[in-house]
């Protein structure tokens, strides 16, 4: 069993004192920096890396994974106390989450999230020792024309988080897309819609947006009601989740974990992908469907597990192949080249203990963040006891750092401030802004896509049908969008007849 | 309340550092963890020490470099601030519309820390061995180059060669140049031109072909490639350079002391081997390095002009 021999030399190179304890410190700087909104786990690797220079090569890319995969715990801790989505793969998670936290179920929530993340962790690890080689290529069969499809399929499925009217959720969907269409246009360099304003330049910062609409809009809706959010944070139901609970969560959080590996190989949005489209299909077949979106333990379950899962299978293409998958495993390239590594095909054969000893390193750090998560659970969940008027203007100064922190700009807090008078707006209006999230991080990247394909392809738009997979996901979105429809076809119809 | 004034007040008496005049500004005015950054962050502590005081990295990134400089001219030039940048302050004044200062007099050069070269590497399969081959490919069928979009080096580097051929190629554009890698080995783009530090583990294990390296001389980190003055195309020259500088009007004398600590630090062997490591080599002094920018501007913007590559 070659396996066994490769885990052992993992777990003997992961199992010294030194690789312990950075271990140890990159899951609570994840945690950390999770917890933090704003601050996420690439600006935090980006700080650290010189620290790392003295380290020898294994420790320094455990304690940079660590940050990574602790960063993923840690961000929806803030989704689910206070509905500020930490990381852009924590969206989903506010959703179900915010709304047990409101329901008293703040510790439940955590725990459901912390077990999840948990299980998904270490199941994708295991899926990295098992099928690293082969799972890499399947992220190079993916071109642009297969990209696009699989944005139209998300976008399709983004229909399905909303909670309310179809046409509501279209319609935030293509503001989304629209406020993602600010900056310079890759292609030719022409500014749109930046009024002049270099600042725009690089479009808007994902941060920025969601803390904007999330947090600060949910702030004023909140300080709007008076004491009667005081009321409903009195009550602390129990902390962990029950047998019951256990049993509806076993599903959701397989599935997610399935879909999370799958998403988080390829290049690109994996982890946040992953993350909505285990939501959406746990909205599709469970049978408490009814309850999503007002504290379905199931909307927390899934997604978390499906964001772990993609956060550990996105280092197959960078550990395999060289090809980092998302700016943060670029940085880990750097790393290892500055440690004087070549990452590629030769890491697996010339450097075995290298890549066995990280693969063995998340069993251990996911162990950490469990011992690290649960027993804080009840410390968190106290946290929503704090009267709202202490609560709300450490939120607000958090929020005003974190998004000051990204690029040390003041106009990016001005524009937060605005997201968050919109955020107040869509909430009064009973406008639901995760699809619009979506559509803003989407958006960009199928068009990107989709021109990408068309410039390959001399202008041919039967690219997106001659190829596979391609077609395949695109005949997934169609039979999804008459599925959605179906009901207010009916009701149409029905209309008709009746008159 | 007054016990939370007087411990505020004392807490900020204890913060103010003894003399402001200590810590140093370094603007790095692209994101962190880029390769700007990277080199910040290598030089910072040991220019602390040679100063007598703090480096602090800050990134103010945005809008290809425009908005951390745009910061850095607005500053004092007494030495506290120094802005750490790379051959984007040429370019972008060639390819933006507008840019809110002027490249070549608000803010003046100290120390080029070094040049990275650059080179074209092209995907196995397209079946070319050399430079002469690739040309007469490019002329028997529209090839597709990745590029990090307009304006860019590598936009530039491809079209330097689709010019200098006399051959028209294709720029597809992708949001850096890891995206725009995966997409050559993946076999969806022919050829790029980049940086040599980030193409080389791909040219190593021969996923990519290495064809040319734009410059006179061939690089350290890959001396089986030739130059461009071997393959016989002299005009292929593109190297990014990264350098320091600060806000016009510090004193010559100033100038050379921040220049001398910066050479001091760049020529220790550690610190020699991390930048060679990542492709940087050849360190200037002031004279030169003024020299250098001067050169660029006069030959890239009259260039970048003639050949429409510009953001309107």
């Amino acid at each position: 069993m070659e396996l066994f021999d490769n885990l052992a030399l993992g777990f003997s190179t992961a199992f010294t004192l030194t690789n312990l304890f950075y271990c140890l410190i990159g899951t609570i700087l994840g945690t950390a920096v999770g917890v933090l909104p704003g601050l996420g786990p690439l600006a935090t690797i980006a700080m650290l890396l010189p620290t790392t220079f003295a380290l020898p090569p294994v420790t320094s890319l455990i304690m940079l994974s660590g940050i990574y995969y602790g960063a993923q715990y840690g961000g929806s801790t803030t989704a689910i106390l206070v509905n500020l989505p930490g990381e852009s793969s924590s969206i989903v998670t506010a959703l179900d989450g915010y709304a047990m936290a409101r329901n008293g179920e703040a510790g439940k929530a955590l725990a459901t999230a912390a077990l999840g993340s948990f299980f998904a962790g270490c199941a994708a690890t295991l899926l990295l020792a098992l099928f690293a080689p082969p799972l890499a290529v399947v992220a190079l069969t993916f071109g642009p024309a297969e990209y696009f499809s699989l944005m139209v399929l998300g976008l399709v499925a983004s229909v399905v988080l909303a909670n309310g009217s179809v046409l509501k959720a279209v319609g935030m969907i293509l503001l989304g897309l629209l406020l993602g269409l600010i900056g310079l246009d890759v292609n030719s360099g022409i500014p749109r819609f930046t009024f002049g304003m270099p600042q725009l330049y690089d479009g808007v910062n994902f941060v920025v947006v969601a803390m904007g609409v999330f947090g600060l809009g949910e702030i004023v809706h909140n300080l709007e009601q008076g004491e009667a959010r005081s009321i409903i944070s009195r009550k602390i139901g129990g902390l962990m989740p029950t047998r019951a609970d256990l049993k509806r969560i076993v599903a959701p959080v397989l599935r997610g974990t399935f879909l999370g590996s799958a998403l988080g190989i390829l290049p690109g949005g994996g982890a946040m992908l992953a993350s909505f489209a285990a939501y959406a299909l746990e909205k599709k077949v469970s049978p408490n469907r009814a309850q999503f979106g007002k504290g379905a333990i199931e909307g927390v379950a899934a997604p978390e597990a499906a964001n772990n899962a993609g956060a550990q299978t996105s280092f197959v293409p960078m550990l395999t192949l060289g090809i980092p998958s998302n700016p943060v495993m670029a940085l880990m390239v750097g790393a290892m080249v500055i440690q004087g590594i070549q990452p590629g095909p030769a890491v697996l054969t010339e450097q075995p203990a290298l890549f066995w000893g990280i693969v063995a390193s998340m069993w251990i750090g996911n162990v950490f963040l469990v011992l690290l998560n649960l027993p804080l659970i009840g410390l968190w969940a106290r946290m929503i006891m704090v009267p709202y008027y202490y609560l709300f203007p450490t939120i607000l100064v958090f929020c005003a750092i974190g998004v000051f922190s990204l690029s040390n700009s003041s106009f990016d807090i001005l524009l937060m401030v605005g997201f968050g008078l919109f955020g107040y707006l869509c909430a009064k209006l009973g406008m639901e802004p995760a699809p619009m999230l979506l559509g803003f991080i989407i958006g960009p990247m199928m068009e990107e896509y989709l021109r990408r394909a068309l410039l390959l392809s001399r202008s041919d738009p039967m690219v997106f049908l001659q190829r596979p997979i391609s077609a395949t996901m695109l005949a997934l979105a169609a039979l999804l969008l008459v599925l959605v429809l179906l009901p207010s076809l009916q009701k149409k119809r029905a209309e008709a007849f009746q008159e | 309340m007054h016990r939370i004034i007087k411990a505020v007040a004392l807490a900020a008496i204890l913060a103010t550092p003894a003399k402001a005049a200590e810590t140093i500004k370094l603007l790095v005015p692209f994101a962190a963890g880029g390769p700007t950054d990277l080199f910040a962050r290598i030089i910072a502590p040991d220019l602390g020490k040679e100063l007598g005081g703090t480096v602090i990295v800050e990134n103010r990134g945005g809008a290809g470099g425009t908005i951390g400089t745009a910061a850095a001219t607005r500053e004092k030039a007494d030495g506290h601030t120094l802005l750490l940048t790379t051959s984007a302050l040429v370019l972008s004044a060639g390819t933006m519309a507008s840019v809110p200062y002027d490249p070549q007099k608000d803010i003046e050069p100290v120390y080029l820390l070094g040049e990275v070269q650059t080179m074209i590497a092209v995907r196995p399969s397209l079946g070319v061995n050399d430079l002469k081959g690739l040309v007469e490919k490019a002329k028997g069928t529209k090839l597709n180059y990745g590029s990090t979009g307009s304006g860019g080096t590598m936009h530039l580097g491809a079209e330097l060669l689709a010019k200098s051929a006399k051959v028209a190629m294709e720029q597809i554009a992708y949001r850096g140049a890891a995206p725009a890698l995966t997409d050559l080995i993946a076999g969806s783009v022919d050829l790029v031109n980049a940086d040599v530090p980030i193409l080389r583990q791909y040219v190593k294990d021969g996923r990519l072909k290495g064809l040319v390296i734009f410059d006179t001389k061939r690089s350290t980190l890959l001396p089986e490639i030739p130059s461009a003055t071997e393959a016989g195309m002299p005009d292929l020259m593109l190297t990014n350079w990264y350098g320091v500088l600060i806000p016009k009007g510090a004193s010559p004398a100033q100038k050379q002391k921040i220049a001398e600590a910066i050479a001091k630090v760049v020529k220790q062997p550690q610190i020699a081997a991390k930048l060679a490591d990542n492709g940087l080599t050849d360190p200037q002094d002031t004279a030169a390095f003024k020299a250098r920018l001067d050169a660029d501007f006069a030959r890239w913007l009259p260039w970048l002009k003639a050949n429409g590559i510009r953001a309107e």
